[in-house]
């Protein structure tokens, strides 16, 4: 090759591969005298995220700046979130004990690390990616502590091939033994991923108490979970209206998550989407059918610190028979029922109100695992007023749910239901 | 030219006499000998005239075809598309081979693989959602999916690549499969996917990677037992956020077995906002502590060094179980004077309403609550021996 045009490929070479780099957020956690912060390419990033596959566009706007996802299966999330400018904090599938998966099986062991590795060394210099989730929730009803082996590992192996990018494994509420385990087992994770619902009350003061000397995040925080809900006499559980869990959110946020400045790099608010878990409003933030509740609107306070200039309506209330959603309701087969709802809207706002009917659901899957949807039954309603109707309760025994959906012109929803028995 | 022939020939020669071993005209051995060789079943599909495949009717969820085209072996292959979002329950197909006869595995677990062709109608992926099951002839099967290291190159894509599934990768023992009378192959479909397989059977295979023991758990098969000797063991001791738990200089024990280093110095002022009121200590280096076979003759013990016998809620954590905890209230028939505001706390097993419930064998941590103010040391915390009245512990005379 003569040598001119040795020079212009080699300049062309060094040219592609520094705008290469330049496009890879180089992400690192620092201390100082007033705590843990993290920073991207050397600007102090607080991560006001969300766990979320779609309505990227709300979300941006809505002021978040981060999506957390489970696992490497879809890499047009990332493209997606990098277009939105957003960053990702992106999941290795670590299999939990739960599934099947058996941590003293070195060859179950070896092939789900090597593949995860390769998943590492496809995503390392993805320009969205923030920091590395390894696995989610393994410790829930785990029994074999080899599986932070695993993690540890895969940890390392970051360290050796990705500099740019903090590691953080995640786990289902601390306790006193996760906290020793990780601290002991996992010296490269960086970053304690924490999924705390109702637990998210104690976990500042608890992240001291359990010596966890490193930085957290909160990787899932809402409203309280099913698994920590009261339940009726038949064991349904009760699920608090929309306009409750608003004022939930939107204290914990501040209370909990901004309070924390010493320790908290920031969080993932889940569920920015919709999903079954325990009935199909319980997480999400939106619809089945994709339209945002008042939780987008909360969501967007807390991240800009004002609320949208279009308001989502607020159920409040909600009672059948004119008992609250707090009590047991049972009912008569055939029995006519009285569900009423009390709303908080803007004045001008024309409101619609559905009513759906459900049985109970009957899963017992665990710690987010993929539930089946309950099935939906026909009702009739005769209202009463704007916002009381009047139905028929089926004639079949057994546990059932009515949900009333409220919206707006701009299809804006707030949801609540009540739990019911007929015998 | 002729001479250097001959030398060539010279060095063939001489170096194929090398390669030559003695062996014996009449030899016995048998050691190359594989156990597949004995095996004559290891053909599980090749085509569908020579194989029998169950679970053909197409459905809602799945599709299922021999398609002759673009074949690995054989006249044709099995071509399935699936998609598990179409709302049933099990997608798969069954093979009963060898004509439905009970296959004896047993021989062949670890040293052969269940290896087959597998290509994907479009694009490429490194976890496929297929799961394969061996069945027996009592109905019990025992699952496993494609592994990683038994892919060639680790990923399936649109070329036909082969993969093996160690038979030692089926889990057989957990799920009680008898692999002495396996009746077929089952292979379940989750999600969505279009794949085809050819040329399953079973192949030699040597398997390297063992089930290793469980170090999780820690057996208490003696007492006493101390609780916590290192400071790593203790949590909601943290000076630099709170002084109401602090460690205190570690004692000296000397040559004894039976004393606790661990010291905690408690200054606890329940009327402060947000004060620091508990404390806990793991059972076993926070591993599961298993006390299942002693725990109905076991107590737990401490020392109180304070002027005033400290309100003290004390619970014991399982890892696991219905029930996660049982926890009780220091009163003043647990605890015996040693000298001044020096105390023993016995506090029995038994005495823990509804110790029953708890699970035994997997023990987490003992904790501590300060419910009012108080100053205390706290030290020497033990599970000892006791087999008296639970409700009456000092009374006993069996302590040391």
């Amino acid at each position: 090759m003569n040598h001119p045009l040795r020079v212009v490929l080699l300049l062309l070479f060094a040219l592609a591969a520094v705008h290469g780099n330049a496009q890879i957020a180089h992400v690192e956690v620092i201390q100082n005298e007033s705590g843990f912060q993290l920073l991207r390419d050397g600007e102090p990033y607080f991560i006001k995220g969300a766990g979320a596959k779609d309505h990227f566009d709300l979300l941006k706007s809505s002021g978040a700046n981060s999506i957390r996802i489970w696992s490497t299966g879809r890499v047009d999330l990332l493209d997606s979130a990098a277009q939105h400018g957003m960053t990702v904090a992106l999941g290795l599938y670590v299999r939990p004990e739960r599934t099947g998966m058996d941590y003293n099986d070195t060859y179950a062991v070896r092939s789900q690390i090597e593949q995860l590795k390769t998943e590492i060394l496809k995503y390392k210099d993805h320009p969205a990616l923030l920091l590395w989730g390894i696995g989610n929730e393994m410790d829930l009803r785990y029994s074999n502590f080899k599986v932070w082996d695993t993690v540890e590992e895969l940890a390392q192996f970051i360290k050796e091939v990705d500099p740019h990018h903090p590691t953080m494994t995640v786990i289902a509420g601390l306790d006193p033994s996760k906290a020793h385990m990780i601290r002991s087992r996992c010296p490269s994770v960086d970053i304690l991923g924490i999924n705390a619902y109702g637990s998210i009350e104690n976990t500042p003061a608890n992240i001291r108490k359990f010596n966890w000397d490193k930085p957290y995040i909160f990787s899932e925080w809402g409203v309280n979970g099913p698994f920590e809900a009261p339940r009726t006499a038949w064991g349904a559980k009760i699920e608090q209206p929309n306009g409750i869990k608003a004022n939930m959110r939107q204290r914990r946020y501040v209370d909990r998550i901004l309070a924390d400045s010493e320790r908290c790099l920031g969080s993932y608010c889940f569920l920015w989407g919709q999903k079954q878990e325990s009935t199909a409003t319980w997480h999400g933030m939106f619809t089945a059918d994709g339209h945002p509740t008042e939780a987008v609107d909360v969501m967007q306070q807390c991240w800009t610190g004002s609320w949208p200039v279009e308001r989502a309506p607020s159920i409040l209330d909600i009672q059948l028979n004119g008992i609250g959603w707090r009590k047991d309701h049972v009912m008569h087969s055939g029995e006519e029922g009285i569900l009423h709802v009390d709303i908080e809207s803007p004045p001008d706002d024309a409101l619609t109100i559905e009513y759906r009917l459900y049985r109970e659901s009957q899963s017992r899957a665990i710690g987010g695992d993929v539930q089946e949807e309950p099935e939906e039954l026909s009702i009739e309603v005769t209202v009463v007023d704007n916002a009381t109707v009047q139905f028929r309760a089926p004639q079949e025994e057994g546990a059932y749910r009515i949900f009333a959906f409220v919206r707006n012109e701009r299809n804006q929803y707030s949801v609540a239901n009540v739990p019911f028995l007929i015998h | 030219m002729k001479h250097w022939f001959c030398i060539g020939w010279a060095f063939v020669a001489l170096a194929g006499c090398s390669q030559f071993n003695a062996v014996t005209l009449y030899s016995n051995d048998t050691s190359e000998l594989h156990p597949l060789d004995y095996f004559d079943q290891a053909i599980i599909f090749h085509d569908s005239q020579a194989s029998t495949v169950t679970g053909l009717r197409n459905t809602t969820c799945k599709e299922v075809r021999f398609e002759k085209g673009n074949s690995f072996g054989g006249k044709d292959h099995v071509s399935i598309e699936w998609d598990a979002s179409r709302g049933c329950k099990f997608i798969g197909i069954q093979i009963p081979w060898a004509s439905y006869a009970a296959k004896d595995l047993t021989p062949l677990l670890d040293c052969a693989a269940i290896e087959m062709a597998i290509r994907l109608e479009e694009g490429s992926l490194t976890n496929i959602p297929m799961f394969f099951g061996l069945v027996d002839y009592a109905g019990r099967q025992c699952m496993t999916k494609i592994n990683f290291l038994g892919m060639d190159d680790g990923v399936l894509d649109t070329s036909w690549r082969k993969v093996r599934i160690p038979l030692r990768a089926f889990n057989y023992q957990r799920r009680g499969v008898n692999m002495a009378n396996i009746k077929e192959l089952k292979i379940e479909f989750q999600r969505s996917g279009h794949a085809h397989i050819d040329e399953i059977k079973i192949v030699r295979h040597a398997h390297h990677y063992p089930i290793e023991p469980d170090h999780s758990t820690d057996v208490i098969a003696g007492l006493p037992w101390k609780i916590g000797t290192t400071p790593e063991e203790w949590w909601g001791i943290n000076p630099r956020y709170s002084s109401s738990f602090l460690f205190g200089e570690e004692q000296e024990v000397g040559g004894s077995n039976e004393a606790n280093p661990m010291i905690i110095q408690a200054e606890v002022d329940t009327a402060l906002p947000d004060a620091w009121d508990q404390f806990g200590v793991s059972f076993s280096n926070w591993k599961r502590a298993d006390l299942e076979s002693l725990h109905t003759t076991t107590a737990l013990s401490f020392d109180l060094t304070c002027a005033e016998v400290p309100d003290l809620v004390i619970s014991i954590h399982a890892f696991s179980g219905q029930r996660r905890q049982v926890r009780t209230r220091l009163q003043s028939h647990q605890f015996v004077a040693r000298g001044e505001n020096q105390f023993r706390a016995y506090i029995p097993i038994r005495s823990f309403p509804g110790y029953e419930s708890l699970d035994w064998s997997a023990l987490k941590e003992v904790r501590f609550r300060v419910e009012e103010s108080a100053r205390f040391d706290f030290a020497n915390l033990k599970l000892i021996e006791f087999r008296g009245n639970p409700q009456n512990p000092v009374a006993w005379k069996g302590y040391e």
